[in-house]
């Protein structure tokens, strides 16, 4: 590792920075450092990272204005922040922040005899433009997604959320590698405790280098070791603003589209944006969404321990059916329900891996394989298909994909289980993954709560969105807010007819 | 040490369930055996028993805020003799969770797993109650109120669905023999209410400025209407072949059938009964390992809870013989040390106490 210059003050004499940088950047071919000459007698330097600057700009902006200046005047104090035309000259002092400037891609310019160096705000780099999301689509609503970039995340953000109340502080982190996090909340709609313990959290991550929002996530949860997430990600910005305006906070890692949102509650993993876009009528997506998360977590389990156990729950022209196709099954449900299940979990994960020229080919032999081939083989009766598709379908339609990962993973011990115990087993599954869920917190805040009971209005329903609105989730802060704001108004409007809802 | 805290509609809930749960499977057969026909409005003679019970437990923990009865006992009688006066609670509680452990084993495998080993219904299930109470009793508050939906649905169901089949002549002649017959049937019941007493194991983690009092009293009529409801169904039902019958809650499920769909629906019932029992075997096992870690002043209950787990595990099995035994156990000698223990002794508790402190404040106003 290279010793990296920490609290070292920049060097007035160029002749003794030079060198320096030239062993820091040795074998850098994309760094360049590139000396200069002003007024024929003073020596300056460039060193920025080719294509993370604006050339152009750079050019115009700085090279060619610093050809008409005098010695005196580029040594005057001052003098060229104040005249280059670039929109953010900022002078440092700390060796350590010229290179991180030079690596973040704000070039730096080193003038000999000035005891501090000027990063010039022209940082720019090809990035991927702002796309449609591609894991959570709507219908209707947003269809903007974030990118990589956190300087891009956050204008996105602060465009839907025009109010100084915004507020975006970054933190930085990583330790060989730096990696720039940001996170965002609304004043006086979070509480100053939750912001303040997603700051310590994150200002205590101890890691080499932050990859991935994922990364951070595992690392500040409550319960690492929980298989349900415990933090919302996202990579919408209405569902970030939908809940900076609970009063959540936001934390966006530079490099991934995906924000994380703290804390999370079972309920926000069951929402899906949009729920909002359609009236009332959310109600009844949202209410098949939640009968469907039990099916694709009890279904396979339920049909095991029925069929093995309890056959006189089944109607009798059903069970005649049932058993009449089984009779030709070698395995016990239990095994047959296991095959199956595992391989419709190996073909969705075939699925996402394969390159897409590839992906028709799994599509087309999956349907073989789980579908007409293995019952004319033999192997599992139609009932059984019916089980496992019908499954598949309902873990599709849980609206954020972290959320579906725990049902797919619970399923197999919930089957196993009740394959051994009957519905007895059954039960007893369930009630150890309902124990789970109830002790789980995000933020020191319960996987379930309700902080009043006008919440379930937008949790299993969602009522009219004039009862769903401003009911703060984690804070009467804003109503607060909300009312002295309205009661100013109305004083202002004093004798003004309203128009009241 | 801080166990967490409950709101007041959790423990409500939670209690109710303490006390119903097992009482629907308990108290028809018994009611039926002694007060025939009148066995519907037999559980109504058990309410001031229930009210009784709670009231005792609710007015000594307010001399005593914070502590449970095996913390306070000591500061009433001395340290010797409240520990001595606390062994005998710490028995009857361990043989009060083994009888609710055994019970459930014997509801399982008599209809459902006939060939599983006891051991296995038993530990399984002690098992999952573990698990709960090592996440702590908060979690218990919150699975009750979960739970209550369905198990209302599932009492409310049972009515509708059997409403049909049901023949109310079968509560005639009314009070044949007098009001006696009903008042000596609703012995069970009065037995199963004073276990309201447990409620002083939870009302320190209520908040502090909390009022438990009209909610506790609404989850004791819930239980009571509860049992009226059950008993109605299974008199309606099964007149007075309910003595002959083990479970008559589960033999009316048996009943239900419609559109040739809804068949059989004491699998279901049991799905929903089981997952209420996980929520009252907790409490047991719950109030058990506090107890006892209480009463060696530990800080932490956590460690107790496998070791006297097995021995619950143990004494369930081996307390016993039969079903048959059990029953004649639960329907002479188990009230009997339910109203001594949860009635009688914390009755007597509460006026010692307001008694002293009546004749302390007496003597403390002249000075």
């Amino acid at each position: 590792m290279e010793p990296n210059p920490q609290d070292i003050p920049i060097d007035p004499k160029l002749s003794v920075t030079l060198p320096k940088l030239k062993v820091l950047f040795a074998d850098s071919s994309d760094v360049v450092i590139h000396p200069f000459r002003v007024d024929r007698s003073l020596d300056g330097l460039l060193v920025y990272v080719e294509n993370l600057s604006d050339m152009e700009r750079l050019e115009r902006g700085v090279l060619q204005p610093l050809r008409g200046l005098t010695r005196e005047e580029v040594l005057t104090e001052g003098f060229l922040e104040a005249n280059l035309p670039i929109g953010k000259v900022q002078a440092v002092t700390k060796q350590k922040e010229a290179v991180m400037s030079i690596l973040s891609g704000n070039p730096v310019l080193f003038v000999d005899g000035l005891p501090y160096a000027l990063t010039l705000g022209l940082a720019s780099w090809n990035q991927r433009s702002i796309e449609q999301s591609s894991g959570e689509n709507v219908v209707r609503g947003s269809q903007e997604s974030f990118v990589e970039t956190l300087a891009t995340n956050l204008s996105i953000l602060r465009r839907r959320l025009r109010t100084p109340n915004l507020k975006t502080p970054t933190v930085t982190t990583g330790l060989l590698a730096e990696t720039s996090l940001a996170i965002a909340y609304l004043q006086h709609t979070a509480t100053p405790e939750l912001v303040d313990e997603v700051m310590r959290r994150l200002q205590a991550i101890r890691f080499d280098s932050l990859l991935e929002s994922g990364m951070v996530e595992e690392l500040i949860q409550d319960n690492p070791y929980s298989p349900f997430p415990q933090l919302l990600s996202t990579e919408r910005p209405d569902v970030v603003t939908a809940h900076l305006l609970e009063g959540r906070v936001a934390i966006f890692t530079e490099g991934t589209p995906f924000v994380l949102i703290a804390p999370g509650n079972f309920f926000s993993f069951m929402q899906s944006p949009e729920d909002y876009d359609n009236a009332w009528k959310g109600t009844v997506s949202r209410l098949i969404r939640y009968l469907f998360l039990i099916i694709a977590l009890l279904m396979p389990a339920a049909y095991v321990a029925i069929v093995t156990f309890h056959q006189e729950m089944i109607p009798t022209s059903l069970l005649l059916t049932i058993a009449n196709t089984r009779e030709q099954i070698p395995f016990p449900v239990l095994v047959e329900a296991l095959l199956m299940e595992i391989m419709f979990e190996a073909l969705r994960e075939a699925g996402l891996r394969l390159p897409k020229q590839v992906g028709s080919a799994v599509s087309i032999v999956g349907a073989l394989v789980i579908g007409q081939a293995a019952i004319s083989a033999g192997l599992v009766s139609p009932p059984m298909v019916m089980v496992v598709a019908i499954t598949g379908i309902a873990s599709f339609m849980v609206p954020h994909y972290a959320m579906s990962i725990p049902l797919r993973m619970l399923r197999f011990p919930i089957m196993i289980i009740s394959g051994i115990l009957g519905l007895v087993g059954f039960v007893l599954a369930f009630a150890v993954v309902i124990i789970h869920m109830l002790s789980l917190t995000s933020f020191g805040l319960p996987y379930f709560s309700l902080q009043r009971t006008a919440e379930l209005e937008d949790t299993l329903l969602r009522t009219r969105l004039n009862r769903v609105q401003n009911r703060t989730f984690l804070s009467g802060r804003l109503e607060k807010h909300q009312s002295m704001f309205e009661k100013n108004r109305s004083s202002n409007n004093a004798g003004k007819k309203e128009n009241g809802r | 040490m801080n166990r967490g805290t409950l709101s007041t509609v959790q423990l409500m809930v939670m209690m109710y369930f303490t006390i119903v749960t097992t009482a629907i499977l308990v108290v028809p057969a018994n009611t039926a055996a002694a007060a025939g026909t009148d066995m519907w409005f037999s559980p109504l003679w058990a309410l001031p028993s229930g009210l009784l019970s709670f009231y005792a437990a609710y007015r000594t923990h307010c001399y005593f805020p914070g502590l449970t009865p095996v913390q306070y006992f000591p500061k009433i009688m001395g340290k010797f003799m409240g520990k001595l006066v606390g062994i005998p609670y710490l028995l009857i509680l361990f043989f009060m969770c083994s009888l609710v452990a055994r019970e459930y084993s014997e509801f399982i495998t008599g209809p459902f797993l006939d060939q599983t080993p006891i051991l296995v219904v038993t530990g399984t299930v002690m098992a999952v109650c573990a698990y709960a109470i090592y996440k702590g009793p908060v979690v218990l508050g919150r699975m009750s109120l979960l739970f209550i939906f369905p198990f209302v649905g599932l009492l409310l169901l049972a009515v509708i669905l059997l409403y049909p089949v049901m023949e109310p002549r079968n509560a005639l002649p009314m009070l044949e023999f007098g009001i006696m017959p009903s008042i000596r049937a609703s012995y069970v019941a009065q037995g199963w209410l004073a276990e309201f007493a447990f409620v002083s194991n939870f009302l320190p983690m209520l908040p502090t400025n909390s009022k438990p009092l009209k909610p506790m009293v609404g989850s004791i009529l819930m239980v009571i209407i509860t049992l009226i409801v059950v008993n109605t169904l299974s008199l309606f039902l099964f007149s007075v072949l309910n003595k002959e019958l083990n479970f008559p809650f589960l033999v009316a499920l048996r009943f239900i059938s419609y559109a040739n769909f809804f068949e059989h629906l004491e699998a279901a019932g049991m799905v929903i009964w089981v997952s209420t029992l996980i929520v009252k075997l907790s409490v047991f096992y719950y109030i058990v390992v506090t107890n006892v870690s209480d009463w060696f002043g530990m800080k932490d209950y956590r460690p107790l809870i496998v070791p006297l787990g097995g021995i619950v595990l143990v004494t369930s099995i081996f307390m016993v013989p039969n079903q048959e035994t059990l029953a004649r156990v639960l329907a002479t000698a188990v009230p009997f040390l339910f109203l001594v223990f949860f009635l009688a002794v914390p009755t007597l508790v509460w006026w010692f106490v307001a008694l002293r402190s009546r004749l302390s404040s007496k003597k403390a106003a002249p000075s």
